[in-house]
C-alpha cells in the first residue's frame, strides 16, 4: 500500500504498524500524527494514510523545510516564488503581515524598508510582539520573518522612503507593496516607481480603516501596472481608526496579489 | 478635443459618477482640464484634484492613457483617458 510520511511517498506492506514507520523514517519521533491527529498508542497503517513524524523541539533543515513546502504549494509554483524578489514599503499594519504571508509563501527574497520603531499602539493591529516595543520594525520583523522561514533571503533598510531613493532600495524588485499609513506617502511612492521604474507592478491599498464590512476590500486595477486593495474610500480618521482584522484582510489581499502577479496573473 | 476620465474611490464619491467625457480646446494642460473638471462637479471635487494655488493636488495619481501625467503642464490630446485617484490614509 502506499502512505505519505513527512510529504513524502512511501511503498510499505498492508496494515503496516505506525510504530515500524517510525523506526524506518525517524526513530528519534516522539510526535505522532496520522491523519491530521496525535496518536498515542501504535497502530495499524491503512493505505492512503498520512503521517507526520516529529522530534519535539527540532528545527528542521533547510532542505527539508524548503521539501515540505514545495509539496505544499506544488513544485512548479514554489520554483517560481523562490526565485522572485518582493519589496514592502513600511512595515506597519499592512507592511508587517504582508512580509508575513509572502514569508510563510516561500518568497525567495524580501526588501523591508521602514524608519520606525515598534511603538506600544502599533500592537493592536501590526505584527509585532511587546517584547519588541522600542526596536526598529526592520529588526524587529526580520527576527520574526527568520523564525517563520529561515529558507528566505531578507534585507532590510531602517530609513525614509524618499522619491529619491526609491530607485536605489527597489530598483530590482519584482513587485512592490505600497504599505504606507500616511496618504501624500502613498501618492509620492506610487508616482516615483512610476517615473525611476516604468511597468514595475506596484500593490498598494486605499480604505482599509474601520471596522466595515470586509466585503468592500477588492482588488482593483487602476492602471496596468498598479494594483489597489480596500474600498478605496475609508479613511483613517478620528471615530474611524485602524484595526486588526479589517488591516489584516486587507494585508492578504495585497499579499496574494503578488502572488498572483509572480505566477503571471494581471487580470485581478 | 474630447477626453473619457475615469475616477477611483473618493474622488468618484465627490464626481457622482464612475466616469465622464470632456470637451476641451486643443492643446488643454492637465491642469486646466482639471479646472473644467471642477467647474462641472463642485467644490469638493475641486479641492481633491487641485491645490488653492491652482496648482495639480501633490496627492493625486493621475495616468494619461495608463502612463502617469508628467506634471500639471502635460498637454492632452484628443482621445486620451485619464485615471484619477487620490489614495486615502491608512495602512
Amino acid at each position: 500500500m502506499r502512505i505519505t510520511v513527512n510529504e513524502q511517498r512511501l511503498e510499505v506492506p498492508d496494515r503496516t504498524p505506525l510504530s515500524s514507520v517510525r523506526r524506518q523514517v525517524k526513530p528519534d519521533a516522539d510526535v505522532l500524527v496520522v491523519n491530521g491527529a496525535p496518536v498515542a498508542d501504535d497502530l495499524s497503517l491503512a493505505d492512503g494514510d498520512t503521517v507526520v513524524l516529529i522530534r519535539r523541539g527540532e528545527v528542521p533543515s533547510v532542505a527539508e523545510l524548503e521539501h515540505l513546502m514545495a509539496a505544499r504549494h506544488t513544485p512548479g509554483v514554489h520554483a517560481r516564488v523562490r526565485r522572485a524578489c518582493v519589496g514592502i514599503a513600511g512595515l506597519g499594519g499592512l507592511g508587517s503581515a504582508v512580509a508575513i504571508a509572502l514569508a510563510r509563501t516561500g518568497v525567495g527574497q524580501l526588501v523591508l524598508v521602514d524608519f520606525d520603531v515598534v511603538e506600544p499602539s502599533n500592537l493592536n493591529r501590526q505584527q509585532y510582539f511587546v517584547d519588541q516595543i522600542g526596536r526598529p520594525k526592520t529588526e524587529a520583523l526580520a527576527e520574526t520573518l527568520r523564525r517563520v522561514n529561515p529558507c528566505i533571503e531578507v534585507r532590510t533598510h531602517a530609513l525614509r522612503i524618499t522619491a529619491e531613493n526609491v530607485p536605489l532600495l527597489f530598483g530590482r524588485v519584482d513587485v512592490l507593496v505600497e504599505a504606507f499609513d500616511r496618504a501624500d506617502q502613498k501618492s509620492m511612492l506610487i508616482r516615483a516607481v512610476a517615473a525611476c521604474c516604468p511597468g514595475k507592478p506596484v500593490v498598494g491599498a486605499s480604505g482599509v480603516a474601520g471596522h466595515g464590512s470586509c466585503g468592500s476590500v477588492q482588488v482593483r486595477r487602476v492602471g496596468p501596472w498598479l494594483y489597489i486593495v480596500g474600498d478605496l474610500e475609508t479613511a483613517a480618521q478620528p471615530g474611524t481608526g485602524l484595526m486588526a482584522p479589517r488591516v489584516g484582510v486587507a494585508a492578504c489581499m495585497q499579499a496574494n496579489t503578488v502572488l498572483r502577479l509572480l505566477l503571471g496573473e494581471t487580470e485581478m | 478635443m474630447r477626453v473619457k476620465v475615469h475616477f477611483y474611490g473618493q474622488i468618484r464619491q465627490k464626481a457622482g459618477v464612475e466616469h465622464t467625457d470632456i470637451d476641451l480646446a486643443e492643446g488643454t494642460v492637465l491642469r486646466l482640464a482639471f479646472s473644467a473638471l471642477a467647474a462641472r462637479h463642485g467644490e469638493e471635487f475641486g479641492r481633491m484634484v487641485l491645490e488653492p494655488s491652482g496648482r495639480v493636488h501633490p496627492n493625486l495619481i493621475c495616468l494619461v492613457n495608463d502612463v502617469p501625467a508628467t506634471g500639471d503642464e502635460h498637454v492632452l490630446k484628443d482621445g486620451d483617458g485619464v485615471a484619477l485617484f487620490s489614495p486615502v490614509a491608512g495602512g
